[in-house]
């Protein structure tokens, strides 16, 4: 875990302890796009970094914004925004890749920025709905529900490839 | 990993994999010679380290089984049993089993196979109970005692037939000095001088096993001689050797049985007295003479293990990511170039540069050896992969019912290992489509003369960067037809795109998934699976497969694969600010062309280069991006080629030579299509790397598709041979297309479909037998034009010369009037013009070639002479003006501008249609469109060729275009022309052309009108 990630971690006084099983508690990476919060499964999060120099891959869906070189692993990066069929947005000072293992690859989500580490209990957790706007089922696990903040828990199996590939 | 037989496992599995693969030979080679000893012994070694380790795993069944293996291997060693092929099968059998169970267990999976029926199998086979029993007490006895000497029976033969001869044998033990270096050289250097004295019969350890580390110091050497003692000791007087030990050997009779008695060892020489020396023993080896005939083998070491000792084996994982690092290694130490420069930039103290610059050089080397050292040690013989197809043959040929032998060759050839991983799939494919589609039977093969029992040969060697492993059989070679009408039954291609391909695009439709030309679609082959295998396994290993066939002959597939995988030297390119790698073995050369040098071909641009067609594709295009080159700036080109095709890349800019490693793009994402992978450079960013394969592929799809015309176009008629195999085509294309069904187009027709295979392999002729005679004239022809020979075709030249030279000479002379002027003012003297006339008629020389192939018929050209006219006296000087004459006309551009023109008066042009369509002389009145597309395909065929020639002889690059044919006076057909060049045509260089078929002579005039400067050019090129 890289320094990145610890300090969201330490960041996150906030966070929410409801329940106190530990097995029962998910923790989730999370991060914001257009006002709404996405989670990611911190168990599948690899590492989080600034960005760095992306090489555009080409013969590839507009959402594979390229590849990075991660100590001497090439891994690609999706653009989560293009993903998702929501508009581009420049980088700024606050975009992250957030890198996450999916099955055995390596894999680089470009994101707005990353928010905060959320401690969730699974009871809190509801069936995805199409109440999310935009977004495929596809790419979603269930929705969190946290006080008065609703998270997307995003499921990660489908993000790398169309289903047509 | 589900099962595991604990933390012996790997070592138990690789050993096991070796003692299977040793066994799998040795079966072999027992069902050829059931009667070497040698050979069973082999078997039963295997068998027993198997039963061992086996046992010390805990594979309890599997132990049992080589156990009953050992026990009836013991019975054939005893010689009370006799190898059959009932027996030969159950080892066969055997091994299958111990093979599968190998698999599972390294698949994770227990062992699930019941051996208790092969057991029993084993069992009925051997049939021996009892013996076994004794014999295998026998062996449990000795087992412990294996460091005894033990002379096999041919030696104490020896000894007793030396003895017999009046040599005396002894034994002598010499002892090194234990820090003694080099102790195999000393020990090497007693044998030598011993050897000048005696014969050697046995030395103890083997002079291999004298450099392994559990050398005692000591060596024993048994010899004949009869040499003294004095001689012997000074023999081995060498330096370093501390001691030397002699006992004499003699034989005795003793109850019945020869025996060895060895004598009271004596010293003869000792440095200094050794503490600790083994005391000699005395030993009595007792032979009876019915055991003589065993072949016992002399154990005094497990070579097996000592060799073990001196080799470590590590998991291919570890060396793996070791290369990896030695790749990032050499990446890195790029990096301190630019560094380099960057000081030198800097105006930093020179000294401290040069330092750093010994230093960066200095590492580079460690890195560039460390990295080469690694490699090798990725590196494994191919012997042990090919050695895994002897049993494949035989089982297929068995089940084929063909007599088939495999010969292996170029066994100890290296290859990477992940080549080696994966190399026998396809192998095995290549192979069984080689016994089951290549191989006749051999009732055929009698039939066909050739030898019954077909072969097989693996063979692998080094060429250059590449590897090549060959798969050839001598059978019946690929079928062209087959092939041809399976893919236009699939639908690959069009009769038309058939017809422009060459011998090796065709064979490479057998590389089509699913493709396959078998009727019978067998176990083994026939469902077009497997070639698809091989081209893609080859693919991913960045290789190429070529195909070599000739029909009745064999096959031969040739794969090539770069020597090493990881670590590439890359030509590396950039579009914009992109960056991309193009492999090097990829690369045929660089070159840079200006945009107006490209020509576009049904929308895909091609250029010309040297001769050939070449399609150009922009990397820019290829990638997406807008290119940074200024419209009329040189463009870099990268010329690649795979396989036997080129293509052209064009780039923005080239920015030199790198070795790069190859990262897979797959690992975290997938193939992506037309890259082969990225790599990370010295400064931590990513390049690209072009999958050249993918990319020819696509661009060739498209070639093939463009129309002779358009080829045509572009190129003009360049090599004969090649020019013919297209020229044959289109006249096929354009003749399938006609439905008037006239006799001569049915004979065209006919010899077109005959001459489905290439132009360079014999046509058949089936015709009469005065055509035959000509056959024959006209293949010695060719031989001639084989050979190149200038003279030849000069000798040639002058002698249809000399036939019609006064002749025509005569009447020419009389049209032409004055030219002396005309050559004056152009500078031309006629020995210029004979210049022009030899290279017009070996031009024309090659178009008779390509014209009696076409119609099938010889047809002999001659241009008889050669002049230069102002263009307003040709229609005068052609003849008659008031005649209405058929021209064909041509353009032709490049270095050289200008028009070529064919005219023949109109009854001529009659005649030559007749004569071209076999037609009776007389039969054509009138310009069909029949006719008009002969003339037009003389004119191409016959002006290409001639301004070829010139091309080849000035080196200019010189196209002809489209012809388009003229029916009017000859006034109007110049005027035609003229109207569409402006004036610049001043004057032609007219030749005069014969047709000749049999006896019917057709005269044409082949006019080169060549702009002013032009023909400035010509003439002046023609005289350097």
């Amino acid at each position: 875990m890289n320094n990145e990630l610890l300090n969201i971690a330490s960041k996150t006084a906030e966070s929410v302890l409801d329940d106190t099983d530990s097995l029962d508690i998910l923790q989730l990476v999370s991060f914001k796009l257009d006002e709404i919060e996405y989670g990611i499964d911190i168990l599948s999060v690899h590492e989080i970094l600034r960005i760095p120099e992306i090489t555009r891959l080409p013969n590839t869906p507009e959402y594979i914004k390229g590849v990075i070189n991660l100590r001497g692993n090439v891994i690609p990066v999706v653009d989560i925004r293009l993903r998702f069929g929501m508009q581009q947005v420049a980088l700024t000072e606050l975009s992250r890749i957030i890198v996450v293992e999916i099955g055995e690859k390596l894999v680089g989500l470009l994101v707005d920025n990353v928010h905060q580490v959320i401690r969730l209990s699974r009871s809190r957790i509801d069936e995805p709905h199409d109440l999310i706007e935009g977004i495929s089922t596809e790419f979603i696990s269930g929705i969190g529900r946290l006080q008065d903040r609703l998270i997307v828990i995003l499921r990660l199996d489908n993000i790398l490839f169309s289903d047509e590939q | 990993m589900g099962f595991s037989l604990g933390e012996y496992q790997d070592m138990f599995l690789e050993e096991a994999d070796e003692l299977l693969q040793e066994l799998n030979q040795n079966l072999l080679k027992l069902e050829n010679d059931p009667s070497d000893d040698e050979i069973i012994n082999n078997i039963f070694r295997a068998a027993h380290s198997l039963k061992s380790s086996a046992a010390f795993v805990g594979l309890t069944d599997l132990s049992n089984l080589a156990h009953k293996m050992e026990n009836l291997l013991q019975g054939i060693r005893d010689k009370v049993m006799k190898v059959t092929p009932a027996i030969v099968d159950v080892l066969f059998q055997c091994f299958d089993v111990i093979n599968d169970v190998i698999r599972e267990v390294s698949s994770g999976n227990p062992p699930s196979k019941d051996f208790s029926s092969l057991v029993k199998k084993i069992d009925s086979v051997g049939n021996q109970g009892s013996q076994e029993e004794k014999k295998e007490a026998v062996e449990a006895k000795e087992t412990p005692t294996t460091k005894k000497i033990q002379l096999s029976a041919n030696i104490i033969k020896d000894i007793r037939d030396g003895i017999n001869n009046g040599l005396s044998c002894c034994e002598i033990a010499i002892t090194l000095d234990p820090d003694a270096a080099m102790k195999s050289l000393k020990v090497q250097l007693v044998l030598t001088n011993l050897e000048k004295i005696a014969d050697i019969l046995v030395t103890i350890p083997t002079i291999e096993e004298v450099s392994m580390p559990e050398f005692d110091n000591r060596v024993q050497i048994i010899l004949l001689t009869n040499a003294t003692v004095e001689e012997l000791k000074k023999a081995c007087e060498v330096d370093q050797v501390n001691r030397i030990d002699l006992r004499k050997i003699e034989l005795v009779k003793k109850d019945n049985k020869v025996a060895l008695k060895y004598h009271e060892r004596e010293t003869l020489f000792e440095e200094k007295p050794q503490t600790e020396m083994k005391k000699p023993e005395i030993v009595e080896d007792i032979i009876s003479e019915e055991e003589e005939k065993d072949d016992i083998i002399i154990r005094s070491k497990d070579d097996k293990k000592t060799l073990q000792l001196r080799t470590v084996k590590v998991s291919v994982e570890k060396l793996d990511q070791l290369l990896n690092n030695v790749g990032e290694l050499v990446i890195a130490n790029s990096g301190f170039y630019k560094l380099y420069e960057e000081m030198r930039r800097l105006n930093i103290d020179k000294s401290i540069i040069n330092e750093f610059k010994n230093r960066m050089e200095q590492m580079s080397r460690i890195a560039k050896d460390l990295q080469s050292g690694i490699m090798k040690t990725r590196m494994v013989p191919i012997g042990q992969v090919f050695s895994r197809f002897n049993r494949l043959v035989r089982d297929l040929a068995k089940e084929f019912d063909k007599k088939v032998v495999l010969e292996i060759k170029g066994e100890e050839t290296e290859l990477d290992k992940k080549v080696i991983d994966v190399i026998g799939e396809p192998l095995m494919h290549l192979i069984r489509n080689a016994v089951d589609h290549g191989i006749e039977s051999a009732e055929e093969r009698r039939q066909q003369k050739k030898p019954e029992i077909a072969t097989i040969t693996l063979n692998a060697y080094q060429g250059g960067n590449q590897i090549f492993v060959e798969v050839s059989d001598d059978g019946r070679g690929l079928d062209l037809k087959k092939i041809k009408a399976k893919a236009i039954e699939r639908g690959l291609a069009t009769p038309e795109m058939l017809a422009n391909m060459d011998k090796d695009e065709i064979y490479n439709f057998i590389f089509t998934p699913g493709f396959s030309t078998s009727d019978v679609v067998t176990d083994i082959s026939g469902r077009g699976v497997g070639m698809n295998v091989v081209q893609e396994t080859v693919n991913e290993l960045n290789g190429s497969v070529a195909i070599e066939s000739e029909p009745g002959m064999g096959t031969r597939f040739i794969l090539g694969f770069p020597l090493t995988l990881a670590i590439i030297p890359a030509i590396m390119v950039r579009v914009q600010r992109e960056l991309y790698a193009i492999p090097l073995s990829d690369v045929i050369e660089t070159i840079k062309i200006l945009p107006d040098e490209i020509t576009t071909i049904e929308g895909h641009e091609v250029i010309n280069l040297r001769g050939e067609i070449l399609s150009l594709i922009r990397l820019n295009n290829f990638v997406g991006i807008e290119s940074n080159l200024a419209h009329n700036e040189r463009m870099p080109v990268v010329i690649v080629g795979y396989g036997n095709r080129k293509i052209g890349i064009v780039v923005d800019l080239l920015e030199g030579k790198q070795e790069i490693v190859i990262k897979s793009l797959e690992q975290n994402y997938r193939t992506v299509a037309g890259l082969a992978g990225a790599s990370i450079l010295g400064d931590g960013s990513i390049c690209l790397i072009l999958d050249i394969s993918s990319m020819i592929n696509k661009v060739i799809m498209q070639q093939d598709t463009f129309s002779f015309r358009e080829k045509q176009r572009v190129l003009g008629a360049k090599q004969a041979t090649v020019e013919v195999v297209k020229a044959e085509a289109t006249a096929r294309e354009e003749r399938v297309k006609e439905t008037i069904d006239t006799q001569s187009k049915k004979e065209i027709r006919q010899a077109l479909i005959e001459k489905e295979m290439p132009i360079k392999e014999d046509i058949v002729f089936k015709k009469e037998p005065e055509e035959i005679v000509e056959v024959e004239e006209y293949k010695e022809h060719s031989k001639d034009l084989e050979l190149g020979m200038d003279d030849v075709i000069e000798k040639k030249v002058q002698g249809a010369l000399e036939e019609f030279k006064t002749e025509l000479k005569e009447k020419i002379k009389t049209t032409l009037g004055k030219n002396d002027e005309i050559y004056q003012k152009l500078g031309i003297s006629d020995d210029d013009l004979a210049k022009v006339q030899v290279l017009a008629n070996v031009g024309i020389t090659d178009a008779a070639e390509s014209l009696s192939k076409i119609i099938n018929r010889r047809v002999d050209l001659s241009i008889p002479d050669v002049s230069v006219l102002a263009i307003e006296s040709i229609p005068q000087s052609l003849g008659d003006v008031d005649s209405v004459y058929l021209g064909v006309y041509m353009p032709i551009v490049g270095q050289i501008n200008g028009t070529i023109l064919f005219s023949l008066r109109e009854d001529s042009g009659y005649e030559l249609v007749d004569m071209l369509l076999g037609l009776p002389q007389g039969s054509t009145h009138s310009l069909t469109e029949d006719g008009e597309s002969v003339l037009k395909e003389v004119t191409n065929i016959v002006g290409s060729a001639v301004v070829n020639a010139f091309a080849d002889k000035i080196e200019m690059a010189i196209k002809p275009t489209v012809p388009s044919v003229v029916h009017d006076y000859m006034q109007s057909i110049l005027d035609s022309i003229l109207a569409f060049h402006t004036a610049e045509n001043e004057y032609a260089l007219v030749m005069d052309t014969e047709f000749f078929h049999q006896d019917d002579r057709v005269i044409g005039k082949l006019l080169i009108m060549p702009t002013t400067s032009s023909l400035a050019t010509i003439v002046e090129r023609l005289r350097n």
